[in-house]
């Protein structure tokens, strides 16, 4: 009976850590989402206080926004349908999502674009990439992704007591996007 | 020790004291570096989640273009208050708009604490995505204020209580050692004289410290005791000191006295003995015999008393501690030759044997001839006394023992013995065996006595061994050479220390007196000297 009871005990305790392994992960990738979809919400908002977006527009005036994935395409996608659902269009111009692989970014766009939001974790050296490409372009780098802002992202979102924009400063120097002033002021700032 | 207890009640007043500085910083530190800074965030927090979430409502508003619902809004975020205490949640509220409107409201009334929670946050159009201005907020200070005021005061609370606390820990760690600081008062004034008694412990003084109470003042009443006592004992002493010097005293004056006496008295009785001499030669050769039993009587009266006389002189010497030695180097076998000569008659007069075992080559003896014949003259005429028909045997031999050479005596008898009660008493002086001893065999009782005195003036001793009925042996034991040089004074000589057995009545023997009579005397003296001499060959031919 014991011997049964201490099998019984480690079997419990055995669940409760692959549910713990298991859960855990997902209650990070939770948050993650959550944080992903406010971001996503605030993202068309930045671009909209971009005083150059005229400039930053294709021919067809379309408002263009590169969603950069590395693996993860489906995702990419996903989120994409996402923004186009909720924003259809910035100060009356209509938003156009692409769709791009991290590695498929040229330095030099054949197409301009207003800003780029990445939609899963890069690591450094496509990181840095991507951020290389926003200074070139003169367009933000979003990244929902906490972090991201600090390795040199233009953009993100810092969450506390409220929701707010937070700018690294030396990339939004560096790539000359010329924002609103009034909302740097009430942002977060990365300096 | 009050010195102590001042010192130790001072140490913990200032060791409490610094608690409470130490307990009153912490908190402070901890008041400011935490509370306070806790208490701003979350005010902080609240203006933010106030402000975010009228924000989302701005923003729908501002896209439905509705002026009078913006108004209606504003007023109703300016107007919100707190239902506890109806302080306004918001003082002051901005919104200014790019299109160029701006709307400005206050409520701060209520707010006197100078202190404000601004919160600025962007207005975005839901539609266009737009940024269409910011919301400015301030929030009321004085929530912030009060909390800190209420705060600071639970601060202040705890710090008094925790003051008050440890003030009543020392009020009670003083109070322990206030019984103790009493006692060491009341050790303090204490006349030794009198031991008084602690002051009584008051009410509420612990188990322990009452026990100890009671221990230092059953301390105190056996000290009492004990002085008593040792003031009684102490008086004893004194009255018995006080009572030996007396009787030393009175003994030493005797001892002078007889002296003086015995030397007053001998110098005439010289002259008797001296003329009854010349007397009994005179009526001899003059005829009148019939004068000569009673000449003689007179002078072996004369001889008595003389040695009498004598033996009272020596042991007054001894006990006022004036004896003189006279100290040279001899041969000792002439000298047991002489005492043996001088002491035979009396011997064979009771039908004894004498034996002497002794090597004519024993040697020489450095020491007072005079007095080691005499104590050896004492020896065994006491021996000779107290044995009748028996044997008396001297054995003399020389020996090593303590570092120094001694010459052993042993006059060995087959008397009457001695019984062991009157062996104790053997050697003290006017002390015989038992009275019948004295009328029987006559006597001072100061012979063995002198003999003692004179033996450890000389660094010996004399011991004695005898069983009742079957003899009796003495042991003398004398330093080959004895210390000192020429003439000593044996300084002092107690009485107490000569014990003695048995006193035998005789101790005859010639005397060497150093002592000087009145010119009177000394020309009655030397006259009878001088005819004395005339007659002295003819006793030692007869010997």
């Amino acid at each position: 009976m014991k011997y049964l009871n201490n099998k019984l005990s480690i079997k419990a305790i055995s669940v409760f850590c692959v549910l713990l392994l298991y859960l855990a992960p997902s209650y990070s990738d939770e948050l993650e989402e959550r944080r992903i979809k406010i971001s996503l919400a605030i993202f068309p908002k930045i671009v909209a206080v971009d005083q150059d977006l005229e400039s930053k527009l294709p021919r067809d005036n379309d408002v263009r926004f590169l969603f950069v994935y590395d693996n993860n395409k489906s995702r990419a996608e996903a989120l994409s349908e996402l923004l186009k659902d909720k924003v259809t269009n910035i100060a009356g111009k209509p938003v156009r999502v692409v769709v791009i692989n991290v590695r498929d970014v040229s330095l030099i766009f054949t197409e301009r674009s207003a800003a780029i939001f990445i939609t899963e974790r890069l690591d450094k050296t496509q990181f840095d990439k991507i951020v290389r490409v926003g200074v070139s372009e003169q367009i933000m780098v979003f990244s929902p992704y906490a972090g991201d802002v600090e390795r040199g992202a233009t953009v993100g979102v810092a969450i506390g007591n409220r929701v707010r924009p937070y700018f690294n400063i030396d990339t939004l120097n560096a790539s000359k996007v010329n924002i609103l002033k009034k909302l740097l002021k009430v942002s977060k700032r990365y300096e | 020790m009050n010195d102590f207890f001042k010192r130790l009640t001072t140490r913990i007043t200032i060791a409490f004291m610094f608690l409470v500085l130490i307990v009153s910083a912490a908190i402070y530190y901890y008041w400011s570096s935490t509370i306070v800074t806790m208490i701003y965030n979350g005010e902080q927090t609240k203006s933010e989640l106030l402000v975010s979430y009228y924000s989302q409502i701005f923003e729908s508003i501002l896209d439905e273009k509705d002026a009078q619902k913006l108004d209606r809004l504003t007023n109703e975020l300016i107007l919100l208050t707190d239902e506890k205490s109806g302080w306004p949640l918001i003082t002051e509220l901005k919104l200014e708009l790019f299109d160029g409107r701006v709307i400005e409201k206050r409520n701060d009334g209520h707010d006197k604490s100078g202190v404000k929670f601004e919160v600025e946050t962007p207005i975005f159009s839901k539609k266009s995505q737009e940024m269409l201005g910011t919301l400015q907020v301030f929030y009321n200070g004085r929530f912030y204020q009060e909390l800190i005021n209420n705060t600071r005061k639970q601060m202040l609370w705890a710090i008094g209580i925790i003051a008050l606390i440890l003030l009543l820990v020392q009020r009670f760690v003083s109070g322990l050692l206030k019984p103790l600081r009493i006692m060491a008062q009341g050790l303090n004034v204490i006349d030794l004289e009198e031991y008084h008694r602690l002051p009584v412990p008051r009410k509420g003084v612990s188990v322990e410290i009452q026990k100890v109470w009671s221990a230092i003042n059953a301390v105190f009443e056996r000290l009492k005791q004990r002085d008593g006592e040792l003031i009684a004992e102490h008086r004893a002493v004194e009255a018995a000191l006080r009572d030996k010097l007396e009787a030393e005293s009175a003994s030493q004056a005797k001892s002078q006295f007889l002296a003086n006496m015995s030397h007053e008295l001998r110098t005439p009785l010289n002259a008797i003995i001296g003329y009854s001499e010349i007397l009994q030669e005179e009526v001899l050769e003059g005829g009148h015999e019939i004068y000569d039993p009673d000449l003689r009587k007179i002078h072996s009266s004369g001889k008595h008393l003389l040695s009498l006389i004598n033996d009272i002189l020596d042991i007054s010497k001894i006990e006022a501690g004036k004896m003189q030695l006279y100290i040279e180097v001899f041969d000792l076998y002439q000298v047991i030759q002489d005492a043996l000569i001088t002491v035979r008659p009396m011997i064979e007069k009771n039908g004894n044997d004498i034996v002497l075992r002794c090597d004519e080559n024993i040697g020489l003896m450095r020491g007072d001839k005079m007095k080691v014949r005499q104590v050896l003259q004492n020896i065994l005429s006491n021996a000779g006394k107290f044995t009748h028909q028996g044997q008396i045997e001297m054995t003399v031999n020389h020996a090593v023992g303590d570092g120094k050479d001694w010459f052993n005596f042993m006059v060995k008898d087959t008397g009457i013995g001695i019984g062991e009660e009157q062996l104790g008493k053997l050697f003290q002086a006017f002390v015989q065996a038992d009275a019948s001893t004295t009328r029987e065999y006559g006597g001072t009782g100061l012979g063995l006595a002198i003999s003692q005195g004179f033996s450890r003036a000389m660094g010996g001793e004399i011991t004695v061994e005898s069983k009742l009925g079957i003899g009796t042996r003495f042991n003398l034991r004398l330093p080959v050479e004895m210390e000192g040089n020429g003439e000593t004074e044996q300084s002092v000589m107690p009485a107490e220390k000569i014990q003695t057995v048995i006193t035998n009545g005789g101790v005859g023997g010639d005397r060497v007196s150093g002592h000087a009579g009145p010119a009177s005397e000394k020309t009655l003296n030397q006259e009878n000297e001088s005819r004395l001499f005339e007659t002295k060959k003819v006793r030692y031919e007869k010997l």
